[in-house]
């Protein structure tokens, strides 16, 4: 990979006792983990236990019903705007979107750099299909777009839900260079996955299943 | 400022890119005022009178097709998480869109307005008026919309709850354009109208903006 972008400014993520529900179902409760710059965590646990939830409480969309959950960049608390990427189940793109334009969009809606746009569709193999509605693309071909956001308008700690999913191998291939450049460059990645993704290193966040409601 | 025109023009593309959004509420438009003249009866006087109302109910309904898509994209596509994670926050991204659907949807229909004012037999001052008033009237009439669709976004029958809920919002806009108009027609200043009509088409965006957003929320969860 070339990538001359700087590295990431030192993030932290701290989970403390956090409890996530969805209405009146507990998910799961005392949640304490730490990642801090180069980590990468696996959230794992059978479905429905609460991967996705977590992964949107880290992004900000939704407030766990208990405990602190605390986002530092340089040792000042930081919003999950500013800090965050997520690319989840669904890909975000309109079924008229091109490659390109989505990701132009992005660029332009997060502060991102337009000049990556196509050295990132060049990183997942895209290049062909830039100008391809994305109603013409297949699950692997929009995913691999979705994740070239994470390219274009970098932030320092990415939320992955099961990301490698619907990717054939070279998808995974080029996921898994992405991700250890990004670990490189100090930042962070907190991914659900079922299988391993067989990235170097990572650490564990095992979700029990069937908490008591 | 930036972000907030990136995602004006991405909502305009999207408007034009799902297949004449402009040109079906244009249409729609003046196919009624079309109708009404031909329902109301040969009377000028008759006509004449029904016209300002005739007009702006036209363009009222015109402003309800397809609103019930307004957020339904960028809720099933995951959109809506990028959305979430930018600069602007959500009041403000449901506002831009609601300009962005006026502007895209429906200015085009206000620009044709004249021509349904004068197939009302409305003469040629009462026809420009009729074409201000849209304009100003068009993203009130989104607004009035917008937390209905939010709210009705991935559910059934989202259009009906569309259609229960908002007439109400957009009385005060319907109240103010038609009443300018109808002082244009009768050769008086429809100066005052015209400025109720866009101080209550700020107000409505302001509300339905953040009623939107309120709604957007419950989704993000």
């Amino acid at each position: 990979m070339t990538d001359s972008s700087p590295d990431h400014p030192e993030t932290r993520l701290r989970f403390d006792a956090v409890t996530l529900a969805r209405g009146d179902r507990v998910l799961a409760e005392g949640l304490t983990f730490q990642v801090g710059p180069g980590d990468a965590a696996l959230v794992r646990g059978p479905n429905g236990v609460g991967k996705t939830t977590l992964l949107r409480a880290l992004a900000g969309f939704l407030t766990p019903a208990a405990g602190d959950l605390v986002l530092e960049i340089d040792r000042a608390a930081a919003a999950p705007e500013d800090a965050a990427a997520y690319v989840g189940h669904a890909d975000g793109l309109r079924s008229t979107e091109t490659p390109r334009a989505h990701l132009a969009f992005v660029a332009a809606w997060r502060g991102g750099d337009r000049g990556a746009i196509v050295s990132a569709l060049e990183t997942f193999g895209l290049l062909a299909l830039a100008d391809a509605p994305a109603r013409r693309l297949s699950a692997g071909q929009k995913r691999r777009t979705a994740l070239a956001r994470l390219l274009v308008a970098p932030r320092p700690l990415w939320l992955l839900d099961e990301p490698a999913s619907p990717l054939d191998l070279a998808g995974r291939a080029i996921l898994s260079d992405v991700v250890t450049e990004h670990r490189r460059r100090g930042g962070l990645v907190v991914a659900a996955v079922h299988d391993d993704p067989g990235w170097p290193d990572t650490r564990a966040i095992d979700l029990p299943s069937a908490a008591a409601a | 400022m930036n972000a907030a025109r990136a995602l004006f023009a991405r909502e305009c593309a999207a408007a034009w890119a799902g297949g004449g959004g402009a040109a079906s509420s244009a249409t729609f438009f003046l196919a009624a005022a079309a109708l009404t003249a031909f329902a109301v009866g040969p009377s000028a006087d008759l006509l004449a009178a029904a016209a300002p109302g005739a007009l702006m109910i036209a363009f009222t309904f015109a402003a309800m097709l397809g609103l019930e898509h307004l957020f339904q994209n960028d809720l099933d596509s995951g959109a809506l998480d990028e959305l979430a994670l930018g600069p602007l926050p959500l009041t403000a991204v449901a506002a831009v869109k609601i300009l962005a659907r006026a502007a895209a949807a429906l200015w085009p229909a206000a620009l044709v307005a004249p021509i349904a004012a004068v197939l009302l037999g409305l003469d040629g001052a009462a026809a420009l008026v009729s074409g201000v008033a849209c304009l100003a009237a068009a993203p009130a009439l989104v607004a009035a919309g917008a937390a209905p669709a939010a709210l009705a976004a991935g559910r059934p029958r989202g259009a009906l709850l569309i259609a229960v809920v908002s007439p109400p919002f957009r009385a005060p806009t319907v109240i103010f354009a038609a009443g300018a108009i109808r002082a244009a027609a009768i050769g008086t200043d429809p100066t005052a109208p015209l400025f109720l009509l866009a101080a209550s088409a700020l107000a409505s965006l302001v509300v339905g903006a953040a009623g939107a957003a309120a709604a957007l929320r419950l989704h993000l969860e």
